[in-house]
């Protein structure tokens, strides 16, 4: 019973963080959808599809940040065998997805009218799009495994193997220098957003990762009752053998 | 409807590509916090329904360490088994008896 130590204490902390993490999210998309949409210029080339950049962004970001997440979470479990890093990339990986495919068609959106095309083979969307499939290998990597423990080692090999795409991404727009604009936030010598437009970005970047917290909370819960279903089932096969 | 909420709506003639972004963006966040807490959910129903089937899980040990039998609870897992989950719990099951 040992290995349910660890997850029960988990279990108390989020039981804390969920309601605040829930309401500060709530908040802060409130906040930031209200500077972004009418509290905020337009872009003097761009317009308004610049407000895109609100959502877009804050998607981009979190899919990288929960890949990186995972990734780590891997390593831990590989490493020391901790029981709450496979149930914490399993939760993560359908809302780093759904991050991804967000950023994904936000910046399809975005591209049309300011590029004038949907989709380009340039070096960031590829990356991108490769992240999106990692994620969705992930998904159904673990999912085809009948043993759990075979399934996680395999999900997080494929983990870090993948995590060599996270500073592709990264770096893609400086070491090519195609259609995507590089980095104008977290770049050496400080943003070179006006503050006007970078209030509403961070709001949303916040909002985006409470809304991640809190519902990566909820998905542990329930892969945590999923794996108890589980040994209560085998406990009760092998008590009747 | 008046002016400045037409022009708000209209978005400088990109209307489509930004109205298009944020209803994406709320759909997506919104179904998977309604799929998350659906999941939630339905495996904390079928836990609460397999804890009350066999209440004597607790002293199972204590049982098994005293010869007892837990056939009891046993004798249901076909039907609870069955009900909630049946295809994950079909796999368990014939590994579980095949290691017997």
């Amino acid at each position: 019973m040992h290995r349910f130590a660890n997850p029960a204490r988990f279990l108390r902390l989020a039981t804390i963080i969920l309601p605040w993490a829930a309401l500060l999210s709530v908040g802060l998309f409130i906040a930031g959808l209200w500077l972004a949409l009418f509290n905020s210029p337009g872009d003097y080339q761009q317009g308004d599809t610049v407000r895109i950049m609100y959502v877009h962004v804050p998607a981009a970001w979190m899919s990288m940040f929960t890949y990186s997440s995972m990734a780590v979470a891997a390593a831990c479990a590989l490493v020391w065998r901790h029981p709450l890093a496979e149930v914490y990339a399993r939760a993560a990986a359908p809302i780093g997805a759904g991050f991804t495919l967000l950023c994904l068609v936000t910046g399809s959106l975005w591209g049309e009218p300011m590029w004038g095309t949907w989709w380009v083979w340039d070096a960031r969307l590829t990356s991108v799009l490769i992240l999106f499939f990692l994620y969705l290998g992930f998904m159904a990597l673990v999912n085809a495994f009948d043993d759990p423990v075979r399934a996680n080692r395999a999900g997080s090999i494929l983990l870090l193997v993948g995590a060599v795409n996270v500073p592709i991404i990264k770096f893609s727009v400086d070491w090519w220098n195609t259609l995507h604009q590089p980095a104008s936030v977290f770049r050496m010598g400080g943003p070179t957003i006006h503050p006007d437009m970078l209030w509403p970005l961070l709001l949303m970047a916040l909002a985006f990762q409470t809304y991640f917290v809190a519902v990566v909370i909820l998905r542990m819960r329930a892969e945590l009752a999923d794996a108890k279903i589980q040994t209560l089932r085998m406990a009760r096969a092998s008590a009747q053998g | 409807m008046s002016e400045t909420m037409k022009e708000f709506l209209a978005m400088g003639g990109y209307a489509p590509y930004v109205w298009g972004s944020y209803g994406l963006a709320l759909v997506l966040l919104l179904v998977l916090l309604v799929a998350s807490v659906a999941g939630l959910r339905s495996r904390e129903r079928t836990l609460a329904a397999l804890e009350a089937a066999n209440p004597r899980r607790r002293r199972r040990k204590a049982d098994a360490a005293a010869g007892g039998d837990g056939g009891e609870g046993a004798a249901m897992l076909p039907m609870t088994g069955g009900r909630s989950k049946g295809g994950q719990n079909d796999g368990t099951d014939a590994d579980a008896g095949g290691g017997e």
